[in-house]
């Protein structure tokens, strides 16, 4: 007979030995010491910056808290910490973030997790990982271009919106009376957007890593398709997908651009949905800090302390319902779903090693999950891995649930099948499961609706400005209602600023990753864990106020590139460390120790066998940091003076500089049809440069997994 | 009630690979039929061709033709659902639902087909428990958790919540793979029981246990890597392993590889 199995090859001895003479020499351990210091020392490092950051905001907050006449949870006067005597209320800002983003969350919930189970469930094969593609990245669209499309696309037509929900729900309330644009719901309604892929990402990742022998032995219980979803996916994801909610709350409650732009403000407890007024932390500290003084930038830190108290309890509850959301594999299966930066626009990577097999996924999960959660890459999580699309059956069996329709015709048939107290399943069973397919069909085309038309009005309106002279020519001595011009200066200083940020983060955050995966045990371990968790939550407007309040006004520090990258950096650190952490941990334990067993010290094991094996890992990682903290508008506007020239040195001590999202943020109030055009093509461009980093980050993934065919 | 099944011309394939190739068999009812073959050989995906859960892997397909009793079980309008329902299957990794209790895990199966009567569910669960040989085991705790039971107990629980739906047929791939030996003969005990009731096909690695559990042994070989596998022969057990006809299966019994 022929062959069988081959024999397996056995490994053929190296001759002459190990080779490499590794002796127990002290200078390897002296080498072992001043790495272990080394990435100590960062570990500590972030610490004091923690410190420092929550030490400085309480002094600075103290004294504004002090002086303020005004009650400062009831007071609902204008905002004038400036004023004598100084008055201010948070109260009322604080109750306008927890309602703008509870509008979102309710909205956004729903239609998320329908979105996710579209995809994951009931989309073809090829079309859902392009949908997958595609829903994460729009979770990394920046904040401001939904700000834009929201004052300039959502609001005219929130309008008429209004007036029908107040029409139907008008004799409750909050709803009455709407034709207003600029309110608060609308608020809920772009923060609701904006978060829904954040959220659908997640949840999309959670489900696709749903254990295949639970959704074996639900189909081979006789399950249709909605029957396994809630005996197999539902259940395993539900403490997974609990948390992205929560996390898409937190994210929503410190959202500051979009909101500043969309909503007419007033300092009022917001009880009127759909009438303007109302506010947030977040968005007043935007529109507030360039008008204030010393006390008016304490009373608008002590209101970002509230906001970041607010965020950490949220992301804090988060990781409690991860924690106490099932049973103890689940727990390890999420454990990384808290590390999601900024709700959910972390990274994660796909991990080219340690596959686990899909039999496996329920014990090995934790690998792909956390470092799935927030998810650019995750599309690269094809089918063939802990991905289990259920087919239960052949097309036309699809095509019958998503129409609803009964199968009474082929009842006799397949009546003919059963035996003992089963009958075929019942029209109804086929009902509801049609029913759950063509409500998550309904949710996804609802949830494409929104973000169809946001990237439908960028590129229509962007691209036709978009040409050479757009990326070659500064905005200098052009004025709003000029032709031309371009933002050249901006691109200078967006690249400048993420790519400072970047050197600064990337070994400090590398090392403290190495920290916790290799050497953290302890107080001290414990410690950097949950701090990096705190940064992680932090919203990005903190860090802007932490580094304006400290560097400039503190230090007397200029308002230049610099003090951006800083405030990047400080919005980056989790990140990397969170990436790097999630990669490194995807090293396989036997690799490391079959370097031990050469003898190579640990140090050097580290440096030549961890570091190089989950380097595409990192690499990724740090590449969509830096496309995400590109985006960000908030905290640069907080602490670099806009220009409109050219300024290539991000250290100039007398100018700043502009970036992207601020030429965007100070051009789209123009009325003038050139300027607007101008303020399309960069949000186009930002758009661009973002997508192609994030591009670019998953085929490094990529190309480094194993099977790449 | 047991069922025959009839197999005739079967190929399965992942994507474009054929895995195993023109496959024909009768599996005779009440009686237990053992797989057997090297690794690779297309016994765990010939299986599952049989309830019809081949197909949710995305990609894969099947030609040829079973048929259960006469019921073409790929004929058109047939419902995999329905086909799954009547063919239960006990994997190699025993997997309860992890959020379910015991009692919730073994009705999971009648719940779906609409009984709702407390009863009704009470004696099923209490019959198929006891047909599977874990109600005295599990008797005083029905509420806790599936999955705090040990591996051998599991698996026991996932053939009571297979059973407990009446399927006619009974697949079970490598079901005591996982298993330390004395959950392993617990159920083989139980498979001999079950064959009274059900027409069971297992899939095993264990030469012993082919022998001590099955009445018909079947061979599946492949010729080489990648090629698709192939039925070699199927007969009465004993003399599979007395006196097979086959050459190939004598070497694979006897340990003997080409
Ligand atoms: N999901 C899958 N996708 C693609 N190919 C598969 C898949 N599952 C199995 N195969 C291939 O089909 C062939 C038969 O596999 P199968 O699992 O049926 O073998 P087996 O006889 O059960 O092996 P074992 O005794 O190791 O369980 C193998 O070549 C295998 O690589
Ligand atoms: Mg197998």
């Amino acid at each position: 007979m022929s062959g069988i199995t081959p024999t397996a090859t056995r490994p053929t001895p190296r001759p002459g030995g190990g080779g490499s003479a590794i002796a127990l020499n002290s200078g390897t351990r002296r080498g072992d010491a001043v790495f272990s210091g080394a990435v100590r020392g960062a570990a500590i490092l972030l610490l004091i910056l923690m410190g420092a950051i929550a030490a400085f905001l309480v002094y600075r907050a103290q004294d504004a808290l002090s002086a303020n006449t005004a009650n400062v949870l009831t007071y609902t006067g204008t905002w004038a910490p400036d004023d004598s005597p100084p008055k201010f209320g948070i109260g009322a800002l604080a109750w306008g973030t927890l309602v703008t983003s509870l509008i979102a969350i309710i909205l956004a919930a729903p239609v998320a997790v329908g979105v996710a189970l579209f995809i994951t469930q009931y989309a073809p094969r090829k079309l859902a990982q392009v949908l997958g593609y595609i829903v994460d990245l729009l979770a990394a669209v920046p904040s401001i271009i939904y700000g834009l499309w929201g004052i300039l696309f959502l609001v005219p037509h929130m309008q008429g919106a209004s007036q029908v929900i107040s029409d139907v729900l008008g004799w409750l309330p909050p709803f009455e009376s709407g034709v207003f644009g600029r309110s608060v719901f609308t608020a809920g309604v772009i923060l609701a957007i904006m978060i829904l892929p954040i959220i659908a990402a997640i949840s999309r990742e959670i489900f696709l890593q749903t254990p295949r022998d639970q959704v074996e032995a639900a189909y081979a219980l006789g399950a249709t398709r909605w029957e396994m979803i809630r005996l197999a996916v539902l259940p395993y994801g539900r403490s997974g997908v609990g948390s992205a909610i929560v996390l898409g709350f937190g994210r929503a409650l410190g959202e500051t651009i979009a909101v500043a732009m969309v909503l007419s403000t007033s300092s009022i407890f917001v009880t009127k949905l759909l009438q303007p007024g109302g506010n947030t932390i977040a968005a007043n500290i935007a529109l507030q800090f360039g008008s204030a003084f010393t006390t008016g930038q304490g009373a608008l830190i002590a209101s970002g302390l509230v906001l970041f108290v607010v965020t950490f309890l949220v992301n804090w509850l988060a990781r409690r319902i991860t924690k106490h959301g099932g049973e103890a594999k689940e727990r390890r299966g999420l454990g990384g779903l808290f590390r999601i930066g900024r709700g959910g626009e972390s990274m994660h990577m796909e991990s080219s090693y340690d596959a686990p097999a899909p039999s496996e996924a329920t014990g090995s999960a934790g690998g792909p999950v956390a470092a799935g959660l927030g998810s650019p890459l995750s599309g690269t999580v094809p089918a063939s891995r802990g991905a289990f699309e259920a087919k239960d059956s052949a097309p036309e069996v699809v095509a019958d649930e998503a129409a609803g329709r009964g199968r009474s015709h082929r009842a006799p048939r397949v009546a003919g099948l059963e035996g003992g107290v089963l009958a075929a399943p019942s029209g109804s069973r086929r009902l509801r499961s049609g029913l759950a397919g063509g409500l998550s069909v309904a949710t996804f085309a609802l949830a494409v609706i929104p973000l169809a038309s946001i990237l439908w009005l960028v590129v229509s309106r962007g691209s036709h400005a978009l040409n050479l002279d757009f990326l070659t020519h500064s905005l200098r001595n052009i004025s709003e209602s000029d032709p031309g011009g371009g933002v050249y200066h901006a691109i200078i200083g967006t690249v400048e600023q993420a790519l400072l940020a970047a050197l600064m983060a990337v070994p400090i955050g590398l090392l403290v990753a190495v920290y916790l995966v290799e050497y953290g045990r302890g107080m001290l371990a414990r410690a950097v864990t949950f701090f990096v968790d705190v940064m992680m939550g932090l919203p990005s407007i903190v860090a802007g106020l932490f580094i304006l309040s400290l560097w400039i006004i503190g230090l007397h520090q200029m308002a230049n590139g610099f003090a951006g990258a800083l405030a990047l950096m400080i919005l980056m650190l989790p990140i990397v460390i969170r990436s790097s952490e999630e990669m490194l941990k995807l090293v396989p334990d036997s690799l490391r120790e079959a370097s031990y067993a050469l003898g190579v010290p640990k140090w050097r094991t580290i440096t030549k066998i961890v570091i190089p094996t989950a380097l595409p890992g990192i690499v990724t990682g740090v590449m969509l940091g830096v496309a995400r903290v590109m985006g960000e508008t908030a905290p640069i506007l907080l602490v670099v003076q806009y220009v409109s020239f050219i300024n290539g040195n991000p250290f100039d001590g007398s100018q700043g500089q502009a970036t992207l999202p601020t030429v965007i943020y100070s051009t789209f109030t123009s009325p003038e049809h050139a300027s607007n055009d101008r303020t399309w093509s960069a949000a186009l461009l930002l758009i661009l440069i973002i997508m192609l980093l994030n591009i670019v980050a998953r085929l490094i993934a990529w190309w480094r997994r194993p099977n790449n065919t | 009630m047991a069922k025959r099944i009839d197999v005739a011309g079967l190929s399965a394939y992942y994507g474009p690979t054929r895995a195993i190739e023109d496959i024909s068999m009768t599996i005779e009812p009440r009686t237990v039929t053992a797989f057997i073959g090297p690794s690779g050989c297309g016994k765990s995906t010939f299986l599952r061709t049989l309830n019809r859960m081949h197909e949710v892997i995305p990609g894969a397909r099947v030609e040829g033709k079973v048929t259960l009793d006469d019921v073409d079980l790929y004929g058109n309008g047939v419902d995999p659902v329905a086909v799954r329902r009547s063919i239960g299957m006990v994997f190699q990794r025993p997997n309860p639902f992890p959020t379910m209790s015991i009692y919730d895990n073994v009705a999971a199966g009648l719940r779906l087909a609409g009984v709702k009567k407390k009863s009704e569910l009470d004696n099923v669960v209490e019959s198929s428990l006891k047909g599977a040989n874990l109600w005295k085991e599990v008797e005083n705790r029905l509420k806790k958790p599936g999955s705090g039971l040990s591996g051998g107990q599991q698996q026991r629980l996932c053939i009571a919540r297979a059973i407990a739906v009446s399927p006619d047929v009974l697949l079970m791939d490598e079901p005591c793979s996982a298993l330390d030996p004395i959950s392993t003969t617990a159920i083989e005990d139980l498979i001999s029981q079950l064959k009274s009731e059900f027409t069971i096909v297992i899939v095993t690695h264990n030469m012993q246990q082919a022998a001590r559990v099955s009445d018909r042994t079947a061979f599946f070989n492949i010729s080489g890597t990648g090629t698709p596998g192939r039925l070699i022969e199927i007969d009465e057990t004993s003399r599979i392993f007395a006196n097979p006809t086959e050459k190939a299966t004598e070497d694979y019994i006897t340990g003997r590889f080409g």
